[in-house]
């Protein structure tokens, strides 16, 4: 698993999904960064700015962002198989079809968290940038980085899993995308009522910034065992079909 | 006798309602290189995609080097080189990234890469974007993929595709020298059936996704029906003794005639009704159908 695993990074190279995984976090952090100044004066930071500063991030990442992000890595991931026809060359060599689907899956959930990496190091980075600006440093850094990375990185499993058994099945980007900006639309929706457990685009948004401290175990423990049943179920699936018909 | 390198018994391959392989029995010799011929659509890339496991028979059994193919797939692969259809690549990878793929994926040293790009005269290219890369140059790189390993067995589709002349001309010498150098067997498909006689030692070929003919393309050629050129002091004389005896007779001059759709093993009988009837023979010169002609007249074009 592992040498497919690097095969699979070896593909990405110069690929689009290596920009994206940049480019989408940084917007995140720049527009946040720029309302924060448009509000406030560098000398007027401080510590009940800097965690508005990291849970707006976090939210937006969680409830807009990252969704939107693993529809289009996932699509540009199985999309460059699809655009090159070259399930045909992976699967003349000697690996099955659900190795290569599950290292797939790997792969794009890796692109997640480099993607959180990014996020959380680019918002880190324009605090102290700011702070070397003048402004005060007090607080700035006691928001848990690594908790939260951990637990959104996490919590997107079964999403990741729903838009890449898409993306692998369907040769076309519009139908895995579509679904994936509709049910990002849906967080709003029933993030904030009770049926926000019968939606799996909710569950990074509980996880990192749910208002109870159970919610966020909830979202957990529902993300870590819908993520394992779907990724058994869509490899065994999808693992057992004839590569063209 | 070595056990053929491929082997498929009663194969049938249906999508929906469309039959495509029909009881399908097919016999590839050991260090053969073997012409898979056939119209588009009559089966041939169907079959390849059977062969190497990416679709499923309906029925019917297909053992690939003396391993079953439904069971054994990764362990056959791993002793194969394929092409399918038309060369697929990942453009944002250089020629040696791209080789490193399936050099990784089989367990192979890295020095498999230089090896087989110097095969295909793309040594210099190993470090340029695929993307950038002509068609030919494509092509190339997929025979290079196909090589990697010295596999026991190479099926390639169409591997002369987007080839320029001298392109072809390197293929065909690389491809007949292969099973020459080792164990190597040749399953390769293709329209081109010029470039297809000067290489194959056997033939097979599908119409309407059942075999028409399977054999060495000497046997073949023997099978055909051919022409007779033979001269001759007279040869009206000669037309009219020909022609009593049933055949078919196309005149030239006053010495030549042609004798029309006669087999190989015919040209004795054809020689000795002249001499017999005191006609004197010059010069009796067979001439076989080339697997063009042969290949047209059978699917009646």
């Amino acid at each position: 698993m592992f040498k497919l695993l690097s095969i699979e990074l070896l593909k990405v190279r110069r690929s689009q999904a290596l920009w994206m995984m940049f480019a989408i976090p940084l917007v995140v952090v720049v527009l946040n960064l720029l309302i924060m100044l448009k509000r406030h004066s560098i000398g007027a930071l401080g510590e009940p700015v800097w965690l508005r500063f990291w849970i707006n991030n976090s939210m937006l990442w969680c409830s807009f962002m990252m969704p939107l992000y693993i529809a289009l890595v996932t699509s540009l991931l199985n999309g460059q198989e699809h655009k090159n026809q070259t399930w045909r060359l992976m699967l003349t060599l000697p690996i099955s079809q659900r190795q290569l689907y599950v290292a797939k899956a790997v792969l794009a959930w890796l692109f997640v968290l480099g993607a959180n990496a990014v996020l959380l190091g680019a918002s880190a980075l324009s605090i102290a940038l700011l702070g070397l600006a003048g402004a005060s440093l007090k607080g700035a850094f006691v928001f848990p980085l690594m908790a939260l990375l951990a637990k959104i990185s996490l919590a997107c499993l079964p999403v990741l899993l729903i838009q890449h058994a898409l993306s692998w099945r369907v040769r076309n980007l519009v139908l895995p995308l579509a679904i994936g900006v509709a049910a990002t639309i849906g967080i709003g929706a029933s993030g904030s009522s009770e049926y926000w457990r019968w939606n799996p685009w909710t569950y990074a948004l509980m996880a990192a910034n749910g208002s109870q401290p159970a919610m966020h175990t909830q979202a957990l423990l529902l993300a870590a065992g819908a993520g394992a049943a779907l990724l058994v179920l869509t490899a065994f699936v999808l693992g057992r079909r004839e590569t063209e018909t | 006798m070595p056990s053929p390198v491929i082997q498929l018994h009663g194969v049938s391959k249906a999508f929906g309602p469309h039959r495509v392989i029909k009881d399908l029995s097919l016999s590839v010799p050991a260090r053969s290189i073997f012409a898979f011929l056939g119209n588009n659509g009559e089966g041939k890339s169907t079959t390849i995609r059977l062969i190497t496991g990416l679709l499923r028979p309906d029925r019917g059994d297909i053992s690939v080097l003396g391993m079953d193919v439904r069971s054994e797939r990764r362990a056959i692969l791993a002793q194969v080189g394929v092409i399918v259809d038309a060369a697929c690549f990942y453009p944002n990878l250089t020629a040696s990234e791209f080789l490193r793929i399936g050099c990784d994926i089989k367990c192979l040293p890295r020095s498999e890469i230089g090896r087989v790009l110097d095969m295909v005269s793309l040594g210099a290219a190993r470090d340029r974007l695929v993307g950038k890369f002509s068609l030919g140059m494509k092509q190339r790189l997929a025979i290079a993929h196909a090589l990697l390993g010295a596999p026991k067995l190479l099926i390639l589709d169409e591997p002369s595709n987007g080839l320029d002349p001298e392109g072809i001309r390197d293929i065909r010498l690389l491809l007949s020298s292969l099973p020459e150098q080792g164990e190597c067997t040749v399953f390769v498909s293709s329209h081109n059936l010029d470039e297809v006689e000067k290489i194959a030692t056997h033939v097979g070929v599908l119409k309407g996704g059942a075999l028409l003919f399977q054999g060495a393309l000497a046997e073949l050629h023997a099978r055909s029906a051919g022409a007779l050129l033979v001269d001759v002091c007279d040869a009206a004389r000669a037309g009219q003794v020909l022609a009593a005896a049933g055949y078919q007779v196309e005149s030239g001059s006053d010495r030549q005639l042609t004798v029309l759709g006669v087999e190989l093993h015919a040209a004795d009988r054809v020689n000795a009704l002249l001499v017999t009837s005191g006609i004197g023979l010059y010069q009796s010169v067979f001439r076989t159908p080339t697997l063009e002609q042969w290949f047209l007249k059978e699917h009646h074009v």
